[in-house]
C-alpha cells in the first residue's frame, strides 16, 4: 500500500509540477480580462453607420469613359470597381468615415484555425491569419465592406509611362504603435525583406518573381520595376490578395533583434496593437488612437480560437464570445436564440474541376460529358436542402456580382436530368467510374464533403457510378497540378483511368479573377490544370497586359463566358458567411466575399 | 470452478468440456446485452433487406426530415432524414455492418497478429521476449489517435487506412496480454511433458497452449470492439474515419454534430446505438470474463 | 538492484530512440511539407527552396542523423507554418495537457472509488448497477459527443460554467469530467474487484472476528490494500489522458498539446506533429520507467533477472 502510495504520489507531484509551471498566470491573464469587460459604459452619440455611399460617389465621378458602354450591367460594375484604377481615386477625407468614437469595453470574436502564433511575412500563411493582420496591421491598399480597394498607407499608386516601373506614394505623419514615425524607408525595407531569396511569403511567391529590381526609396515614395507591363500588380497589395502588403518598423524590429522576438511583440500601425496572447487561446488587442483614420469602436479586442463550431455557439448563445464566424446553416438557430445575424454576401463560391479536360481523347474532353455532369447537379434544391436556402446558383468560376470580369449576362447551368442522362448516353459514358475528390480542411467554405456526398447522389441517379474521397488539399491540388507532370506521366496516368476525377471545390471570391485564373488556367500558369493556349491563354494574356480597367474587364468576362458557355467549369453555388453576434456588436459590416471578419475595427458599440 | 478444471485438462477434453459447461452457462446471459447484440448482429447480415430505403440515395428535396412522431414526419422515414435526405433508419441499419465490420476486420488482423506474437514472446523468453516487449512497449506509447491522424492523412481516407492503422495499436494489446498468459501456462506439467516427448514447438503453441488462453482472448476480442466503434467516431470527428457516404455511425455522429440543437435526430440515433451497442458488449464482455476467466477480472 | 535500474534505464533508452525512429518515419510518410505553404500562390520554386530550408533536399540518411543529433540536444526544429521552434510551442502547450489530465484522473478517482467500494460492499444491489452504468455511460459515448453535449447542457441552458477556453477553476470541471468519464468504467471495475479480492481474504475475516465495526473494517483495512492496484493503474491512466486529450481539447478549446496537433497535422507542419508524438511516447516510457524503478527500490522482493 504505501509503497504503491509513494510511487503515485513522486509522480502526481511531479505531474502538478509540470503543470503548474507556467499554467498559473494564464489564469490570472483572464480574471484580468474580465475586469475590463465590466467597464463598458460608451457614450456615442447617434449611430453613424459606415459611410460606403459617399466613398462610392467619389469613386463614380473619376471615370468618364464608362460612357462608351452600352450595356447597363456592366455599367454597374465599373461603377464599382473605380478604385482599382492605376490612378487612384481621390482620398476620402477623415470627415467621411465612421464618426470618432472613444474606444471603451471589449469585444471578443471567435472564429477557427487562426493559427495565429505567427507574424512573419516570409512565412506563407493561409487566409485565416487575416483575422489579425487586418487589426494589427495596415497594408498599402485597403478595402471597403462593398470590396472596393481604398487607399491604405499608400495614398496613391502609378505606373511610369513605359508601364514597367510601379510608384506607390507614402501616406505621411503615421506613427507605429511604439511612436515611431511610418517612412517610406521601413516600406521598402519590410517589402524587399519579404521578397527575398530565402522568404518563402506570399510577396515572394507572387510578387517576387514579376520584379527586375527591389523597392526604393524617393522623397515620401516607393518604387519598383517589373520586367514585363503587369497592370494587376496593384491588386497584390491589397489587403484583399493573400501577399500581405504590411510596413514593419525596421529599427523596432532589428532592436530586438530579428522576427523570434518580433514575433513575440509584434509592433504594426493598424488600428489596434497587439498587447497579449495565450498560447492555443487567443490574441488580445488594445485599441491604438493615434491610427490615421481607423478608430475602433472598442478599447479591448480579444480573438479567440475555436475549432467547434458547436462550441462557438454555445460561447456566444451563453454571454462568453460577441462575434462568431458560423455556418450558412446556423442562421435559424441564431435567430431563435435572439442572437443577432450578419452577412458577408457572396464570400464562397463553389465550382466542379475536370481532371485532363484539356487532353483529347480523354472523356472530359468531350464537351457533352462535362454538361452532362454540370446539368446533373440541382443548385437549387442543393442550396434548399443542405443549405437552409443561403446559397444561390453560381454562373461563374471565382467571381460574384460586382468583381472585375463578372459577365452579368450568363446563366447557372441549369437542372436537367434527363438531357443528362441522353447526353451521357449518346457519349457512351453510362456507368462510368467517377471520383470526386474534396476536402474538408478548408475552412474557407462549409462542407465541402457534404456537397460532394450530394452531387455523387445525383451522378448516381444519371447513371454514373460515383464515390467521393476525402483528401486533404496539397494531396487534391497535387492531383490537378499538371506543371509538376511531364506529358508522359500525363499520358500513363490517363490510361490507368477509370475513375476519372473530378474536384468538388470552394473558395473566398476574387475581387479581380485575373490571377486566380491564371494559376489553373493559363498553359503558363503555376499549376497549369488546362493547358490550352489557343482558346483560354489569349483571353487572359489580354486581361492581363492591359492596362485599361475596362479592357481587363471585358476579357475577364469573355473568359468567364467560356468557362461556361463550354462547360470547361462547373460553377456550383454562391453562399455567404454567416456571423453570429451578441448585442456588443451594434453595427458592423463585414467585407463582401470574405468568409473571416476582416473588419473588427469597424465595430461600434 | 469449471475451467480450473479445464487448464490441467488435455486439450482434446479441454474443447469438449468447454462445450458441455458452455450450455449450462448460457442459461444465465445477460439478457439484454445479449439480445442487443443479436439484433445488431442481426442488422449487419441482414440488412439490405431489413432496411426500408437504400443507405446513400440522396433526396435534397426531403433533407432534415423529422422522425414520425413529430407533426411534420412522415412514416416513410420513421427516425427522420439527415442533411441529404437520406433515411436515418436504413442507414442505422446499413451502418450496423460497417461499423461492426470495421471492428471485425482490426480484430481479426491486428489481435491475430497480436496473439502470435504473443505466443511466441511469452514462449519463446529470453531475448526474442526482450526485443519484442520493447517493440510493444513503444507501440503502446504511442497517442493512437494521433497517429491514426497522421496516417491516413498521408495515405488518404478510406475504409482500409483506418483497420491498417488501428491494427497494430490492437495487436500490441492483445499481444502484451496473451503473453502474459503464455508465461504462466507455459509452466505447466502438460507443456513440460509435451517438450519431453519432443512435440515441436508450433505443435505446443498451438495445442497446448492456444486453447489455454483462448479465454482470454474472447474475452478481450468482446471489449476491444466496443472500443474500436468509439474510436472509429472520434476519428471521424476529426475528419480521418471512415470516408462518406458509407452510413458508419460514428461518421453518422460526427458529420450530423452541426445540427446537434436543430435537427437533433441526425445524431441522436446513431449516438445511441454506438451507445447501445458498446455498452451491450462491454456488459456482455463482462460477464463472458466473470464466466470464463475470473482470475482477470481487471482486463 | 543497481544493475537492474541501469538496464531499465537503457530499455528505456532505447524504447526513446525506437519512438523517435517511428516518429521519423512516419512524418516523412505524411507528404511533402513544401506543398501546403506553398499551395495558393507559388511554383515549383518555392517548393524548392521549402525544402532546402527544411533539409528535404538531402539522402534520408543524412536526414536521420541529423534529426536523431537535433533531438539528442532537445532541438525539434522550427514550426514549418510560422517559423517558431517546436520545443517553445510545446512548452508553451504542455502544462495545459498536463493539467486537464490531472483533473480528469482526479474526477475519475473521485468518482470510481465511492462507487467502485460501494459496488464490492453491497454486490449485485442498486447502488452496484448504477455505479456499473453510471460509469459504462463514459466509456459508451464517443467523447467528442458527450462533451459538446455537456457543454449545452451546463454552458447553455443552465449557464453554470463557461463553454470552452482554460480560464479559472470553473473551466477546468467540463472538459475534466469529459476525459475522465472515458476510463471511469475501467477504474470502477478495478476497484470493485480488488475490493471484492481483499473482502474475501483471510485477514478482513480476521479483522471482522475481532469484532471490529463494518465501517472500520471496510474502510480501514479492505480499502486501504485494496488501493494498491488502483494508484498503479492511475499512472498508467495517466498516459492514456494524453491521447483522449487531442479531441476533448478540440471539443473545448483547450489550449493544449492536442489542439496544436489537429491543426499541424491538417497544416502538414511535421516538426511539430514530431515533437507532439515524441513528447507523448515519451511520457508513456518514462512513466512506465518510474513506476518500475520506484517498485524496485521499495520493494526487495522483486526478482530482476533479465
Amino acid at each position: 500500500m504505501s509503497r504503491s502510495l509513494l510511487i503515485f504520489g513522486s509522480l502526481f507531484c511531479l505531474m502538478l509540477l509540470v503543470a503548474c509551471g507556467t499554467a498559473q498566470p494564464e489564469v490570472v491573464e483572464v480574471e484580468r480580462v474580465v475586469e475590463v469587460e465590466t467597464i463598458r459604459e460608451v457614450e456615442v452619440e447617434k449611430e453613424v453607420p459606415i459611410d460606403v455611399e459617399l466613398i462610392r460617389e467619389v469613386e463614380k465621378e473619376v471615370p468618364v469613359e464608362v460612357e462608351t458602354i452600352r450595356e447597363v450591367e456592366v455599367e454597374k460594375e465599373v461603377e464599382r470597381i473605380v478604385v482599382a484604377t492605376p490612378t487612384p481615386a481621390q482620398i476620402p477625407e477623415s470627415g467621411s468615415l465612421p464618426g470618432r468614437v472613444d474606444p471603451a469595453g471589449s469585444i471578443i470574436s471567435v472564429s477557427s484555425y487562426l493559427g495565429f502564433q505567427g507574424v512573419d511575412t516570409n512565412i506563407s500563411q493561409d487566409s485565416a491569419t487575416k483575422v489579425y493582420y487586418d487589426e494589427v496591421f495596415d497594408y498599402a491598399i485597403g478595402q471597403n465592406p462593398d470590396g472596393t480597394l481604398t487607399p491604405g498607407f499608400a495614398t496613391g499608386w502609378e505606373v511610369s509611362p513605359d508601364q514597367l516601373t510601379w510608384t506607390f506614394t507614402i501616406r505621411e505623419g503615421m506613427k507605429f504603435h511604439n511612436g515611431d514615425d511610418i517612412t517610406p524607408e521601413d516600406v521598402a525595407w519590410t517589402w524587399n525583406r519579404a521578397v527575398a531569396e530565402d522568404s518563402l511569403g506570399g510577396f515572394a511567391l507572387e510578387v517576387g518573381p514579376l520584379l527586375s529590381s527591389g523597392f526604393e526609396v524617393a522623397g515620401n515614395t516607393v518604387s519598383v520595376s517589373t520586367t514585363e507591363p503587369q497592370s494587376t500588380l496593384p491588386l497584390l497589395f491589397a489587403s484583399a490578395s493573400p501577399p500581405r502588403s504590411v510596413v514593419f518598423p525596421q529599427d523596432y524590429f532589428e532592436s530586438v533583434g530579428g522576427i523570434d522576438n518580433f514575433r513575440e511583440a509584434p509592433v504594426g500601425s493598424g488600428p489596434y496593437k497587439w498587447a497579449d496572447r495565450v498560447p492555443g487561446q487567443y490574441i488580445q488587442m488594445e485599441a491604438f488612437e493615434d491610427h490615421y483614420e481607423k478608430n475602433p469602436g472598442y478599447k479591448i479586442l480579444q480573438i479567440w480560437d475555436v475549432a467547434e463550431l458547436n462550441t462557438r455557439m454555445a460561447m456566444l448563445k451563453s454571454g462568453n464570445a460577441d462575434l462568431i464566424t458560423a455556418s450558412v446553416r446556423s442562421v435559424e438557430e441564431l435567430e431563435s436564440a435572439d442572437l443577432q445575424v450578419l452577412q458577408s454576401p457572396a464570400a464562397n463560391i463553389s465550382w466542379i474541376w475536370y481532371n485532363y479536360a484539356w487532353v483529347p481523347g480523354h472523356p472530359f474532353n468531350d464537351k457533352r460529358i462535362r454538361e452532362a455532369i454540370s446539368i446533373a447537379v440541382d443548385r437549387e434544391g442543393i442550396g434548399q436542402g443542405l443549405y437552409a436556402g443561403q446559397t444561390t446558383p453560381a454562373c461563374c468560376y471565382w467571381v460574384v456580382e460586382g468583381n472585375i470580369g463578372y459577365p452579368g449576362d450568363v446563366e447557372p447551368h441549369p437542372y436537367d436530368p434527363n438531357r443528362a442522362m441522353q447526353l451521357i448516353q449518346e457519349a457512351g459514358f453510362e456507368g462510368a467510374e467517377i471520383e470526386i475528390l474534396t476536402f474538408s480542411g478548408d475552412a474557407d467554405f462549409v462542407d465541402q464533403p457534404g456537397l460532394s456526398e450530394a452531387i455523387a447522389g445525383y451522378l448516381e441517379a444519371i447513371g454514373l457510378n460515383t464515390y467521393v474521397s476525402v483528401v486533404d488539399g496539397p494531396v487534391l491540388r497535387e492531383t490537378f497540378d499538371n506543371a509538376i507532370k511531364t506529358d508522359e506521366e500525363i499520358e500513363a496516368i490517363i490510361k490507368d483511368e477509370p475513375p476519372y476525377q473530378i474536384a468538388v471545390r470552394g473558395s473566398d471570391t476574387r475581387l479581380h479573377s485575373y490571377r486566380g485564373a491564371h494559376i489553373y488556367y493559363h498553359s503558363e500558369g503555376r499549376r497549369q490544370m488546362m493547358r490550352m493556349p489557343d482558346i483560354l491563354d489569349p483571353l487572359l494574356d489580354k486581361a492581363g497586359s492591359s492596362f485599361d480597367l475596362l479592357d481587363q474587364h471585358n476579357a475577364m468576362a469573355d473568359f468567364h463566358r467560356l468557362l461556361n458557355r463550354d462547360f470547361w467549369a462547373g460553377p456550383l453555388l454562391e453562399a455567404g458567411a454567416v456571423f453570429g453576434a451578441s448585442d456588443k456588436v451594434g453595427t458592423w459590416t463585414p467585407i463582401t466575399g470574405k468568409p473571416y471578419p476582416h473588419n473588427h475595427w469597424t465595430i461600434r458599440p | 470452478m469449471a475451467n480450473t478444471t479445464m487448464q490441467v485438462a488435455s486439450p482434446a477434453s479441454a474443447w469438449a468440456m468447454r462445450l458441455r459447461s458452455g450450455l449450462t452457462v448460457m442459461r444465465r446471459v445477460p439478457k439484454i446485452p445479449t439480445a442487443v447484440l443479436l439484433i445488431l448482429l442481426i442488422f449487419a447480415g441482414f440488412g439490405q433487406w431489413i432496411a426500408p430505403h437504400s443507405p446513400v440515395a440522396v433526396d435534397m428535396g426531403n433533407s432534415f426530415s423529422p422522425p414520425v412522431w413529430h407533426a411534420e414526419g412522415t412514416a416513410n422515414n420513421l427516425l427522420g432524414t439527415d442533411k441529404l435526405g437520406r433515411d436515418i433508419l436504413s442507414r442505422l441499419i446499413r451502418g450496423a455492418r460497417v461499423s461492426l465490420s470495421l471492428s471485425m476486420f482490426v480484430i481479426a488482423l491486428g489481435g491475430g497478429v497480436g496473439v502470435a506474437l504473443g505466443l511466441i514472446s511469452g514462449y519463446a523468453g529470453g531475448k526474442v521476449d526482450a526485443v519484442m516487449q520493447r517493440g510493444i512497449e513503444v507501440i503502446l506509447a504511442m497517442p493512437t489517435i494521433l497517429v491514426a491522424l497522421v496516417f491516413v492523412f498521408a495515405v488518404g481516407r478510406s475504409f482500409e487506412s483506418v483497420i491498417l492503422i488501428l491494427s497494430p495499436f490492437l495487436a500490441a494489446r492483445f499481444a502484451r496480454i496473451v503473453r502474459g498468459e503464455t508465461l504462466s501456462v507455459r509452466e505447466r506439467d502438460f507443456v513440460a511433458i509435451a517438450k519431453v516427448i519432443g512435440t515441436p514447438a508450433w505443435m505446443i503453441l498451438l495445442r497446448h497452449i492456444l486453447p489455454n488462453v483462448f479465454n482470454t482472448i474472447i474475452v478481450l476480442a468482446t471489449l476491444e470492439v466496443g472500443h474500436l466503434i468509439l474510436l472509429e467516431s472520434s476519428l471521424s470527428f476529426l475528419g480521418v474515419g471512415v470516408p462518406p457516404p458509407q452510413p458508419a455511425w460514428g461518421l453518422m455522429v460526427a458529420d450530423g454534430r452541426e445540427f446537434l440543437t436543430s435537427a437533433y435526430w441526425i445524431t441522436l440515433f446513431p449516438g445511441l446505438c454506438i451507445l447501445a451497442a458498446v455498452l451491450s458488449l462491454n456488459l456482455f464482455g463482462d460477464w463472458l470474463r466473470d464466466t470464463l476467466d475470473p482470475r482477470r477480472r481487471q482486463l | 538492484m543497481l544493475k537492474y535500474i541501469g538496464f531499465r534505464i537503457f530499455q528505456a533508452l532505447l524504447g526513446l530512440w525506437f519512438i523517435a525512429t517511428l516518429v521519423f518515419i512516419l512524418s516523412r510518410s505524411i507528404g511533402d511539407p513544401a506543398e501546403v505553404f506553398t499551395a495558393r500562390n507559388s511554383g515549383v520554386d518555392a517548393r524548392e527552396i521549402m525544402a532546402a530550408k527544411l533539409g528535404l533536399d538531402r539522402p534520408v540518411h543524412e536526414q536521420y542523423l541529423k534529426f536523431l543529433g537535433q533531438l539528442v540536444r532537445l532541438d525539434l526544429g522550427d514550426s514549418v507554418s510560422n517559423g517558431i521552434p517546436v520545443t517553445q510551442i510545446l512548452v508553451e502547450r504542455m502544462p495545459a495537457t498536463f493539467t486537464l489530465g490531472l483533473v480528469a484522473l482526479i474526477f475519475a478517482l473521485a468518482f470510481s472509488l465511492p462507487l467502485g467500494v460501494l459496488g464490492a460492499v453491497y454486490r449485485d444491489s442498486a447502488i452496484d448497477w448504477i455505479a456499473k452504468v453510471m460509469a459504462f455511460l463514459g466509456q459508451s459515448m464517443p467523447p467528442f459527443w458527450s462533451g459538446i453535449m455537456l457543454i449545452i447542457l451546463f454552458a447553455v441552458v443552465w449557464e453554470m460554467l463557461p463553454p470552452a477556453g482554460k480560464g479559472g477553476w470553473q473551466s477546468y470541471i467540463l472538459p475534466g469530467f469529459t476525459l475522465g468519464w472515458g476510463v471511469m468504467a475501467g477504474m470502477v471495475r478495478l476497484v470493485r474487484s480488488s475490493m471484492m479480492d481483499v473482502l474475501d481474504s483471510d485477514y478482513v475475516a480476521m479483522a471482522r472476528a475481532k469484532g471490529l465495526p463494518e465501517a472500520v473494517v471496510i474502510g480501514k483495512h479492505a480499502l486501504r490494500n485494496a488501493l494498491l492496484p488502483v494508484l498503479t493503474y492511475s499512472s498508467l491512466v495517466l498516459g492514456a489522458f494524453m491521447n483522449g486529450s487531442v479531441v476533448v481539447e478540440q471539443v473545448f478549446a483547450w489550449p493544449g498539446i492536442g489542439t496544436a496537433a489537429v491543426q499541424s497535422v491538417v497544416r502538414r507542419d511535421f516538426p511539430v506533429i514530431q515533437g507532439v508524438v515524441i513528447v507523448f511516447g515519451s511520457f508513456f516510457i518514462l512513466i512506465n520507467l518510474f513506476v518500475d524503478i520506484m517498485y524496485a527500490v521499495i520493494d526487495p522482493r522483486i526478482k530482476y533477472t533479465n
